[in-house]
């Protein structure tokens, strides 16, 4: 059997066994997907690209704690989504900075060439809005909706991942749902797909003014 | 109303928000400048490993020699050096020979890499071909002087972050290694190496400071961050490493201890 035909699990029973070659096996399996729950919850390449690193030491080193009660899979996002908060938790990143305006620019993959540039505008303004606003979210929110909504894991297995309740990832992706949505516009925009430029002008703002009483009558 | 409370969406809003959401995935791969940090990350894991004895375990001793890294990666940090290395090919022509540096680039295994004939690719034979020995194995591997897990302790605690290793050097060799037309110097002539290196590591934000190492010397160089300023660490044997302002000016020591 060639290393590509093992599974995770044998793969990390190798590394935890002494195979030199297993791990960088596995993470290679799984890092692209890792690399986007990174660079998503942490929003910078930079920081995101330490995030992995450190995750990828973690998982290398702790490998032996993998007790086969989740997938590797699993396991594996839970050391880099937990690397990505304690970078959050300990400052090493500043979460208030908006995101940086090359964001996109930085991170569009160069050989998606537009077919439409017009759409791809388009297109691109949505993403960027929906990054600078997830930005504004508190980091457990952010890493629950990467998780559920982007990547589209369950929601069991995402409570793994994240070491909490189900009722809690629940929660944090409602609570950071309504939050988006808020940002966004939806609630303005009646439920429909958040629409990039300005937004429309709110209500005008109702007078405090008493009311004028007719001529020849005393206000009460 | 409160933004907070889940109840204010209605199913419609969930579901749009849900959209944007996916519609903003990210599905690019890693990129090749963070998947060939990561190689280099990894291979020094494994040299700890190798030197601790077991997989997992942790060392701070000397690093020993280090399986390669998956065959199928090499081509990638290959290509990832082309950019880099087009500057270099460039910079040879135009750099006056006396001007070299005495740094580890005039090594046996540099200079029997670009002796050997490779392929115009850059493919596992390519690779291959620098040998077992080559200061791109070395570099690679780990065997040079590659921080352990503890001096990277010791360069947190000292302010420096983002420490990574930069893949100048490599890139520097692996062309060497694919053109070897370039390198045509003869044993009465200087090695065009140094140079080369010196050409071929410019960045338009950073600069590998010139050194003036005795021969044998092997720095490996890292990129990290210091007080928000991006430096260049050299690091030698020795309890300290020389951290190097990417803008120019004088090296600071900082101890490993």
């Amino acid at each position: 059997m060639t290393e590509e035909q093992r599974s995770d699990a044998d793969l990390l029973a190798a590394h935890v066994a002494g195979d030199p070659e297993a791990f960088g096996v596995l993470f290679g399996r799984h890092r692209d997907r890792l690399w986007a729950v990174a660079l998503r919850t942490l929003g910078d390449p930079e920081d995101a690209a330490d995030a992995l690193q450190d995750a990828m030491i973690s998982a290398f080193r702790r490998a032996s704690s993998w007790r086969g009660e989740a997938a590797v899979t699993t396991w594996l996002h839970r050391v880099v989504v937990n690397a990505c908060l304690d970078r959050v938790r300990h400052e090493k990143i500043r979460t208030a900075d908006p995101l940086p305006d090359d964001l996109e620019t930085r991170l569009r993959s160069p050989e998606r060439s537009p077919a439409d540039p017009a759409a791809v505008a388009v297109a691109d303004e949505r993403r960027d809005l929906v990054l600078a606003a997830l930005a504004e979210l508190p980091a457990e929110q952010r890493a629950a909706l990467v998780l559920v909504d982007m990547e589209g894991y369950p929601v069991a297995e995402v409570a793994l991942m994240l070491d909490c309740a189900v009722g809690t990832v629940k929660s944090r992706c409602a609570r950071g749902r309504a939050r988006l949505a808020l940002l966004l516009g939806v609630l303005r925009e009646g439920g429909d797909t958040p629409a990039p430029g300005n937004p429309p002008a709110a209500p005008g703002v109702p007078s405090t003014d008493p009311s004028r009483a007719p001529p020849g009558v005393q206000p009460a | 109303m409160s933004s907070e409370d889940p109840a204010d969406l209605t199913p419609a809003q969930t579901e749009a928000v849900r959209r944007a959401l996916r519609a903003a995935r990210h599905d690019a791969p890693l990129p090749e400048d963070v998947a060939t940090r990561l190689d280099a990350t990894l291979a020094g894991l494994v040299a700890d490993a190798a030197a601790d004895g077991a997989a997992g375990g942790a060392a701070d001793g000397d690093v020993a020699p280090v399986l390669p890294l998956r065959r199928r990666r090499w081509p990638a940090v290959l290509a990832a050096a082309a950019a880099v290395t087009a500057i270099g090919l460039a910079g040879t022509q135009l750099v006056d020979r006396s001007d070299r540096h005495a740094s580890s680039l005039s090594a046996d295994g540099a200079s029997r890499a670009e002796q050997r004939p490779t392929s115009a690719t850059p493919d596992d034979d390519a690779l291959d071909s620098l040998g077992d020995d080559s200061l791109l194995n070395r570099q690679l591997n780990g065997t040079g002087q590659q921080l352990t897990a503890a001096q990277r302790g010791a360069l947190a605690d000292e302010g420096y972050r983002r420490v990574r290793p930069t893949p100048w050097l490599v890139a520097a060799l692996a062309s060497k290694a694919r053109a070897p037309e370039a390198a045509t110097a003869g044993s009465d002539s200087p090695s065009p190496l140094p140079e080369y290196d010196q050409k071929a590591v410019q960045q338009p934000d950073c600069e590998l400071p010139v050194l003036h190492l005795p021969e044998g010397a092997f720095p490996t160089y890292y990129l990290a961050r210091h007080d928000g300023e991006r430096v260049v660490l050299v690091v030698l044997p020795g309890p300290q490493v020389s951290a190097y302002p990417c803008g120019g000016g004088d090296p600071t020591p900082v101890p490993l201890d």
